[in-house]
């Protein structure tokens, strides 16, 4: 047991490690001038900057210096909790994550319960639909679902809820009414992966012997669903977490923007438009990290549920 | 390289069933190759479909709702809306077929090389892939756009490049599994050279699966790119994206619904159109 979650603590390590190498090697190694974008943004009056006043901003972010001794000073600094300074405002990574954490922490979580119950929902009712026609119907749901694009499921929204309706705000992030929206549409699209999956899994689970054995003994198809094959198929679910972290970090993005929230997405987003590389690198590992955790709390919580895994050296069968 | 492979693959390989197995197949397939047919002709030659201006401003015409001069309708400053799609349907389609190209190529490379010689090859490239997959592809293309800049083709790049650690994944499984195949062993065991055991027997038996994944690909490409065109990633406006139409009218969506309408409708049926022709591709190859 040591070993094994050791070992996912490793491995969890790693993943962090790794992003935050990728990301350096795109954001510094490929030919890019943050400076220059920054400098061309601030110059308001199209006056040029000096080539000394230039060389040192450069030298001030370090851009002059090699590339392995970026890499390792930055290493140092993150492993100390200095993420490094915004090339764009001046001020601290850490003080602009931190100011957008809270909005994205809030809209992720309502994004989450919304996703896991209407995917929950949409998986159950498809397998326990007796009509095979209704069935394949809500089969369908969660594909066609992932086939609209995030932004749109979200300005249809607004524009049933906020312009025809007008029960909701269409914008900001004030109180939970603008929450409502915004979650919504994060979760619609989060619950698509999950009843995929899920259905999928329960699907097949119900062609195994043990479900015949019920059959046999007359229970009823939502009873069996329920009470026996959700035990076993939902087990897969836990590893799709990682999908759905995934998901959730693009949806930030794209939802932030379209509802104007001023979360991690939305800095991401404008980040990116002003080559801000520090912010860009900073959200990077902060969603490696949560990423690292939450699949590494997936990975402990796994073998407690499931007594078949609590062997020691048996690496669970990994899903997908 | 594709071509190659198609040619080959409509001879012999579970591919060429499936494409003769669309002719006797459901409507929906029909209806699903037929959109596609229309999305290409968009792209390959939009003076043929419609004669007016994606540029031509109407002041006068300005947010009509759609009608028979306007199938669409007219945006803020009485542009054509359909005339707008159809010229976005260029950028957009090629844009998604560039980084199907680059995802394919080096996924298939990187695949190919990693389950046809296993070993140290393996070893390598697949810890090099996993490296890549720490970061979700989201992220992965934003990172590279920000260190390449704005525009459609940075944005085909980056999408390309983020699909490729998971599409090397099944790359490799797929001639993995032609790989365990008895015809394998048997001309490994009568002594068949790697470049005649790669072309004559494996590539032909992985061509099926790759076709449908592509055709898959086409459609989450799709999707990514226009994501990134609608936050501001793609081609700068007035050049029309699928993408940057529905952001530019995301500012009138209270009064004109068109604007994000159908193009939202036209990428929905492109989407879903190459899902059902993947999964037909599929379905074929498993039961023919």
């Amino acid at each position: 047991m040591v070993r094994y979650v050791a070992g996912r603590l490793g491995h969890a390590l790693i993943v962090v490690w790794a992003a935050y190498t990728v990301s350096f090697l795109l954001l510094y190694a490929l030919p890019a001038d943050p400076v220059s974008t920054m400098l061309s943004a601030g110059a308001v009056d199209g006056s040029t900057v000096s080539d000394a006043d230039r060389a040192a901003i450069v030298a001030r972010f370090g851009f002059d210096q090699p590339l392995i001794v970026q890499y390792l000073r930055m290493l140092g600094h993150l492993l100390t909790g200095d993420l490094g300074t915004s090339i764009q405002t001046g001020s601290t990574v850490t003080t602009a994550i931190g100011a957008a954490l809270p909005s994205t922490l809030q809209l992720a979580a309502l994004a989450i319960v919304i996703g896991a119950l209407v995917g929950i929902l949409v998986a159950f009712t498809a397998n326990v639909v007796r009509s095979s026609v209704l069935r394949d119907v809500i089969f369908s749901v969660p594909p066609f679902l992932s086939a609209i694009p995030n932004f749109l499921i979200g300005l249809l929204l607004m524009w049933v809820f906020a312009f025809q309706l007008g029960v909701l705000p269409f914008r900001g992030s004030d109180g939970f009414e603008a929450l409502i929206l915004p979650g919504l549409t994060l979760g619609l699209s989060l619950s698509a992966r999950v009843g995929q999956v899920l259905g999928r899994d329960i699907q097949r689970e119900l062609r195994t012997p043990y479900v015949d054995v019920l059959k046999v003994k007359s229970l009823s198809r939502p009873k069996i669903v329920m009470t026996h094959v959700f035990k076993n198929a939902g087990l897969p679910v836990l590893s799709v977490v990682g999908v759905m972290i995934g998901g959730l970090i693009a949806g930030t993005v794209i939802t932030e923007t379209i509802f104007a929230r001023p979360g991690i997405g939305r800095l991401l987003q404008l980040s990116v438009e002003t080559q801000d590389f520090p912010v860009v690198q900073a959200i990077v590992v902060l969603s490696a990290t949560t990423y690292a955790v939450v699949n590494l709390a997936a990975d402990l919580v796994i073998p407690v549920v499931d007594p078949r895994l609590r062997r020691p050296g048996r690496a669970r069968t990994k899903v997908e | 390289m594709t071509e190659v492979l198609d040619e080959r693959s409509l001879r012999r390989s579970s591919a060429g069933r499936a494409a003769r197995g669309l002719l006797r197949s459901p409507a929906v397939v029909v209806v699903s190759v037929v959109i596609l047919l229309v999305v290409v002709l968009f792209a390959a030659a939009p003076s043929l479909v419609t004669s007016q201006d994606p540029f031509a401003p109407d002041i006068l015409n300005k947010l009509a709702p759609p009608s028979a001069e306007h199938l669409f309708g007219t945006d803020d400053i009485g542009r054509d809306l359909f005339t707008r799609i159809v010229y976005g349907t260029r950028a957009s389609v090629l844009a998604a077929l560039v980084a199907i190209a680059i995802a394919f190529v080096v996924s298939a490379v990187i695949g190919g090389v990693a389950g046809f010689f296993r070993g140290i090859y393996d070893s390598v490239l697949m810890r090099l892939v996993d490296l890549f997959l720490a970061v979700p592809d989201m992220l992965l293309a934003l990172i590279l756009i920000s260190a390449l800049g704005v525009g459609t083709v940075n944005v085909a790049i980056a999408v390309g490049v983020s699909m490729v650690a998971s599409l090397s994944l099944v790359m490799r499984s797929t001639v993995l599994r032609v790989m365990h195949s008895p015809f394998v062993e048997a001309a490994k065991a009568s002594g068949v050279r790697w470049p005649r055991l790669l072309v004559r027997h494996v590539l032909p038996h992985a061509a099926g699966p790759v076709l449908s994944l592509l055709t898959l690909e086409f459609g989450i490409a799709i999707l990514f790119i226009a994501s990134l065109s609608f936050l501001g990633f793609g081609a700068p406006l007035p050049a029309p994206e699928w993408g940057n139409l529905i952001a530019e009218g995301r500012n009138y969506m209270a009064t004109a619904w068109w604007m994000i309408a159908f193009p939202g409708i036209v990428i929905v049926a492109t989407v879903l159109s190459a899902n059902r022709l993947s999964h037909s591709f599929s379905e074929r190859g498993q039961t023919a």
